[in-house]
């Protein structure tokens, strides 16, 4: 899940913030989520979280954000939360 | 000097040099300036020094267009005028209020920031405020622990308000203006007609009434309207007998461009972690200035939006609160006030228990944004007329696209700076989801602050007055107050207008 966004919302929150991201964009699918997040398959788990903190600063700074419930996101960190609720409802 | 225009002889003929009529913050500003200077000045009020319920029903009116505050209550008609309820809030405008902006239809002033700056200290002390400097940087080093946002300043700035305590002008300046010399002050004397010469070219002479049935005559070499922005148009407007629209108004531009403050909770901003947010929180023991979020101009350039601030409140106290449009319902204005200090005392508990102030991590941001000058914007007359016999004002609070863009804006924009300082994350509310719904929401409120009725503009196609005040096309007929802004800024009024004033005041001094 994602990290900044967790240290503010509660996991219902990111559940619904993830469900509403999927059906605004249609990005539905676990493996296609984890690859638009995921550009270098190679990240070791350790590196993963670093990684997607990086790109979550760098959409906000070019202006890639979505609003979703209101929320304004990064949409690495919407995808992020369209994954967990993803796995959450499987 | 002064007299009860109800205690003098009927058909009164009162002269002077210089007529200013309303004794509220921008007649009064002006007046003190002239005093001791050997002129004679008229000034007219039409209540007294104490509140009247007859005298306040002749502001009554009627609104229609976007939902606003009673009429009747949102001014306050007696010595010091509204000044008798405000909330000490002051902020210079901003270089790029005075600007002609490609986005903004209708912006521009015929006057930069500059002209005013002479007018802004003496504004200052006439509000009691200390000295005219509005930088974060003096004010951090006035006060210890005002760290702004670390955010982009290219994008993101700290607007500093300082607060008045705030100077009721009916209290404060009562016996300098009684004592004067060359002050004459006239109660119950409320302005009934402007009358010309046969060209409309030059104001002979007004008439004045009062609910006791006395009617007097003043004549001067010049006169000033400073009723506030409603009463100045609705005066304008109601001298139809040689006017057939009203004096100054051959170019239907009196009571247009109505402009309000648009102040409505916007968002919540929540942070990662802790953040000292004393900078941006109102401290109701010391009264000391304050920062709101602001957009640099630059940024209002690139995204074409209006200027507007953000403020913070913690969000548990934020929740208690009450739409500013629903606590001031009442057309009484004392219990309006009773109710908005009701409404505000939960801030004011948690502002004074500093044991809670710090480790706050939830906020709600509060807009105040300026709006688009909109001609349809307005006040007209309606046909119902008041117990002197004045049609009554009637406003219609109305909006362009750009106004509830720039607030959707104004927040994607303060969101995308949060996340890129890794500081937080915004959650706009409802009412600016929809990027297509350009409606404003029921409860969208004022700040009580009435502009542009009789904008400034050097084209006497676009403006009711020119860079001076003056009235196009009369020689001797000025405005002064807040009804002469062409722009509204994302500052509350009250220092502007007074500077406005004083400018004016200087102005007529020397032509």
């Amino acid at each position: 899940m994602p990290s900044e966004l967790a240290g503010i919302c509660d996991k219902n929150t990111l559940i619904k913030i993830g469900n509403t991201y999927r059906v605004q964009t249609g990005e539905n699918n676990g493996e296609y989520l984890e690859e638009l997040l995921f550009d270098d398959s190679e990240l070791r788990d350790s590196e993963i979280r670093i990684f997607l903190n990086n790109k979550v600063i760098e959409d906000f700074d070019k202006g890639n954000t979505v609003l979703i419930e209101g929320w304004l996101l990064s949409v690495t960190e919407a995808r992020q939360c369209a994954l967990f609720s993803l796995l959450e409802t499987n | 000097m002064h007299i009860d225009a109800r205690e003098i002889n009927n058909n009164t003929i009162i002269e002077g040099d210089l007529c200013i009529v309303g004794a509220g913050a921008a007649g009064m500003s002006m007046a003190l300036d002239w005093n001791n200077n050997g002129k004679k000045v008229i000034l007219l009020e039409g209540g007294g020094f104490e509140y009247d319920d007859d005298v306040q029903d002749l502001y009554s009116g009627k609104s229609t267009g976007q939902r606003y505050y009673p009429l009747r209550s949102c001014r306050l008609h007696l010595f010091g005028g509204t000044t008798g309820h405000w909330g000490g809030m002051c902020a210079p405008l901003d270089p790029v209020d005075f600007k002609v902006r490609s986005w903004v239809a209708d912006s521009g002033w015929p006057i930069t920031l500059d002209d005013l700056l002479p007018y802004y200290g003496t504004a200052q002390e006439l509000l009691d405020l200390g000295v005219y400097n509005y930088s974060i940087e003096y004010w951090r080093e006035m006060y210890s622990g005002l760290t702004p946002f670390p955010l982009d300043k290219e994008v993101i700035w700290s607007k500093m308000w300082q607060f008045s305590p705030p100077t009721r002008f009916g209290k404060k300046y009562k016996e300098t203006i009684v004592n004067s010399p060359n002050i004459f002050l006239y109660t119950y004397s409320n302005l009934t007609k402007i009358i010309a010469n046969e060209h409309v070219n030059h104001i002979r002479e007004l008439q004045v009434k009062n609910l006791e049935g006395k009617t007097h005559r003043v004549r001067a070499k010049k006169f000033v309207l400073a009723c506030g922005a409603i009463q100045n148009a609705r005066m304008l407007l109601a001298s139809r007998g040689q006017a057939k629209n009203g004096i100054g108004n051959d170019k239907d531009i009196v009571g247009r461009y109505f402009m309000e403050h648009l102040e409505i909770k916007s968002a919540e901003l929540w942070l990662k972690k802790p953040f000292s947010t004393e900078l941006y929180t109102f401290d109701y023991s010391t009264r000391k200035p304050r920062a709101e979020l602001a957009m640099t101009e630059a940024i209002q350039k690139n995204k074409r939006v209006l200027n507007g601030t953000a403020s913070l409140m913690p969000l548990e106290i934020a929740k208690k609160q009450i739409p500013l449009i629903d606590v001031w319902s009442n057309e009484d204005p004392r219990q309006s006030f009773d109710n908005l200090v009701a409404n505000l005392r939960p801030s004011k508990e948690k502002s004074i228990d500093k044991n809670n102030m710090n480790g706050e991590m939830a906020f709600e941001l509060f807009t105040r944004m300026e709006q688009a000058p909109n001609r349809n914007s307005r006040i007209i007359l309606a046909d119902e007329k008041d117990a002197l016999g004045i049609p009554k004002p009637q406003l219609n609070w109305g909006f362009t696209e750009l106004d509830k863009y720039s607030i959707r804006k104004m927040y994607h924009i303060l969101g995308q700076q949060m996340g890129k300082a890794s500081l937080g994350r915004i959650k706009l509310e409802e009412f600016l989801w929809d990027e297509n719904d350009h409606s404003m929401p029921d409860h969208l409120g004022g700040g009580w602050h009435h502009m542009g009725t009789t904008r400034m503009s050097a084209d006497r196609n676009k403006g009711v007055v020119d860079a001076n005040c003056k009235v196009h096309g009369i020689s001797n007929l000025f405005i002064a107050g807040s009804g002469c802004f062409s722009t509204a800024g994302a500052a509350n009024p009250t220092l502007t207008l007074i500077a406005l004033s004083l400018r004016l005041s200087d102005y007529l001094k020397t032509s």
